[in-house]
């Protein structure tokens, strides 16, 4: 076969050994496995990554901004387009740290109400991670029966909040409304099926030999860079540290309930899988005991300048009628302070810290976001590594963009 | 924001006598300008900008506070208070799960400056990039501080009170049509 070429042109002296030269290289925006618009750029010698630069702010729409401008009510709703996998835990953080401030506490059958939807939203959470973690490593199955259960889930927080999505469920003081009369049951029906589905999971995945081969040993972090970097949730865990803000620093009655803290020692990628999965274990187990122990009594706190009172009540009680009218209107004032509270969201350390003026309307709100503490793992975690490990380090971060641009 | 809780604060002093964090700082750093305020069971320390770095070593390395877990500039301008910039350090002790808080007031209004914390926690790189672009706070030492959310070319600093959130400019670009360019008139 003629190649056209002379074969003079082939001596070792006009080809020279092969160059090497650094190349830069940018994967997304538009990249379906950085999962939402993160760019990042790297540089490439061969296929050994040099350096990686993540590179933000393609989603950024001024939400801490926006809330400033709104009541404390209606400042919630923009807490869901943040961590839109979990928006109930994004609720949750800001309605308890305005509760803090306002010194009103939720009654016990709304924390446990709170802490069951707070969990089914870690296993939605997790099931999106890893249907599209285990899609990034080539096994579509996975994801097929990650968003099977998924959609499960997503209908029974439409049935209880009206949307798939943007839940907004949780009220300071209380939630928007009693859920529907067959919530209970479909939980348990849903939480009685899961651990079957965590196997199956498992059976695809964690015996792979392929999955185990591309993930055994790759990326890792050590405990001490974790921590200086903020590093928070699963990844900590990860890398041999028990803390859990559910156990250690307990919010919404979580200290009433029995369950461990997966730690795994090598803080590689398998191991945030493995962490991940024995999680969605113990969520189950956290939802199931809210479901079984949920206690008699008023769901809505006792606070009638905050928490509107029921429809019934409005045509007989002038008080109600007038407090429904300043809630609606103008708001409530908050004490003015600042706080910050943490809860443990699928991702890590979700906290809010709010500045109150005495006025109706929050001063400042900043969102302490776990992934974007997180992302600034990668650059640490992909040096030296193959450029096709870094789809899989993205992956095993578990970054939400709405959260880390906001 | 202390103006106003101050009292609350003064009153509140049980938590701040007991604390061994609290005792610990005043120990150390006796001759500085420092104040303590505890406020529905958290502690914060105001610090002098000058004493921001000694402080942050000394609370990770004597009081093991390993992680930074936020930063945030705070504009106070509608706040009456004496000073128009704070940046407040949120940080975390794993194994007492105890957590504290600094504030260090920015001297200048108008150009707030501030020693970067990134050589004690790392992690501060990406909280103080942002409060570089949203607030406008430089942060002195700093590896790599340039805006992060924002687009580029953007003018101000969003999270600033005195933002104008009112209008944005939006650059109008006229096509040529075959009656020539449109004009007010027409």
């Amino acid at each position: 076969m003629s190649t056209g070429i002379e074969e003079e042109n082939f001596d070792e002296e006009t080809l020279g050994p092969i160059g090497t030269e650094r190349m830069t290289l940018n994967m997304g925006p538009q990249h379906p496995s950085t999962h939402g618009v993160l760019r990042v750029s790297l540089e490439l010698e061969g296929e050994t990554v040099k350096s990686c630069n993540p590179v933000i702010g393609y989603l950024h729409t001024g939400i801490e901004k926006n809330m400033e401008v709104k009541t404390f009510n209606k400042a919630l709703p923009m807490t869901d387009r943040m961590d839109y996998l979990a928006p109930l835990s994004n609720n949750l953080g800001y309605v308890l740290a305005v509760e803090k401030l306002l010194g009103i506490e939720a009654t016990r059958r709304c924390s446990y109400l709170r802490v069951l939807l707070v969990e089914l939203t870690r296993l939605n959470s997790h099931l999106v991670w890893l249907g599209t973690h285990a899609l990034d490593l080539g096994a579509m199955t996975v994801f097929l029966y990650c968003f099977r259960e998924r959609e499960k889930l997503l209908k029974i927080f439409e049935k209880v909040s009206g949307v798939r999505m943007m839940t907004s469920y949780f009220r300071v003081g209380g939630v928007a409304r009693e859920p529907y009369p067959e919530f209970y049951s479909d939980c348990e029906v849903f939480l009685k099926d899961f651990p079957n589905k965590v196997n199956d999971y498992e059976e695809l995945l964690t015996d792979n030999p392929i999955f185990r081969r591309r993930t055994e040993g790759a990326c890792p972090i050590t405990k001490e860079n974790a921590f200086a970097l903020g590093i928070t949730g699963p990844i900590l865990r990860a890398c041999g540290v028990s803390y859990d803000i559910r156990k250690n620093e307990p919010y919404s009655c979580y200290e009433e309930f029995d369950f461990d803290i997966p730690v795994r020692k090598n803080g590689d990628i398998f191991d945030r899988y493995s962490v991940r999965i024995s999680e969605m274990r113990e969520s189950q187990k956290i939802a199931t005991q809210a479901l079984n122990g949920m206690p008699e009594g008023p769901l809505m706190s006792d606070a009638p300048k905050v928490v509107p009172a029921p429809k019934e009540q409005l045509s007989h009680d002038m008080e109600a009628l007038i407090h429904h009218f300043k809630i609606f209107t103008e708001g409530y004032d908050v004490p003015a302070g600042e706080v910050y509270q943490v809860i443990e969201s699928p991702r890590g350390e979700l906290g809010y810290f709010i500045v109150s003026d005495g006025g109706t309307k929050p001063y400042k709100v900043k969102v302490r976001a776990p992934s974007f503490a997180n992302l600034h793992s990668l650059s640490e975690i992909t040096s030296e590594c193959l450029i096709g490990d870094v789809v899989a380090a993205i992956g095993s971060i578990d970054i939400v963009l709405g959260e880390i641009d906001r | 924001m202390h103006s106003q809780i101050e009292d609350e604060a003064l009153s509140d002093n049980n938590i701040l006598d007991q604390d061994e964090d609290v005792i610990a700082i005043k120990k150390k750093f006796k001759g500085s300008n420092l104040l303590f305020f505890g406020y529905l069971d958290q502690i914060s320390v105001q610090i002098p900008p000058s004493d921001l770095l000694n402080v942050a070593t000394f609370l990770l390395e004597e009081r093991n506070f390993k992680q930074l877990s936020f930063l945030a500039g705070v504009d106070c301008l509608e706040l009456n208070l004496e000073y128009r910039f704070k940046v407040v350090y949120s940080l975390l002790d794993f194994e007492r799960a105890k957590r504290i808080r600094l504030e260090v007031v920015c001297e200048n209004d108008l150009m707030p400056r501030l020693p970067s914390v990134c050589s004690v926690w790392s992690g501060a790189n990406y909280h103080e990039s942002e409060a570089f672009d949203l607030v406008g706070i430089h942060f002195e030492g700093h590896p790599n501080l340039k805006r992060i959310f924002t687009p580029d070319g953007f003018e101000g600093f969003p999270h600033r009170k005195d933002f104008d959130v009112s209008s944005e400019t939006v650059e109008f670009s006229f096509r040529p049509t075959l009656e020539g360019k449109p004009s007010a008139k027409k």
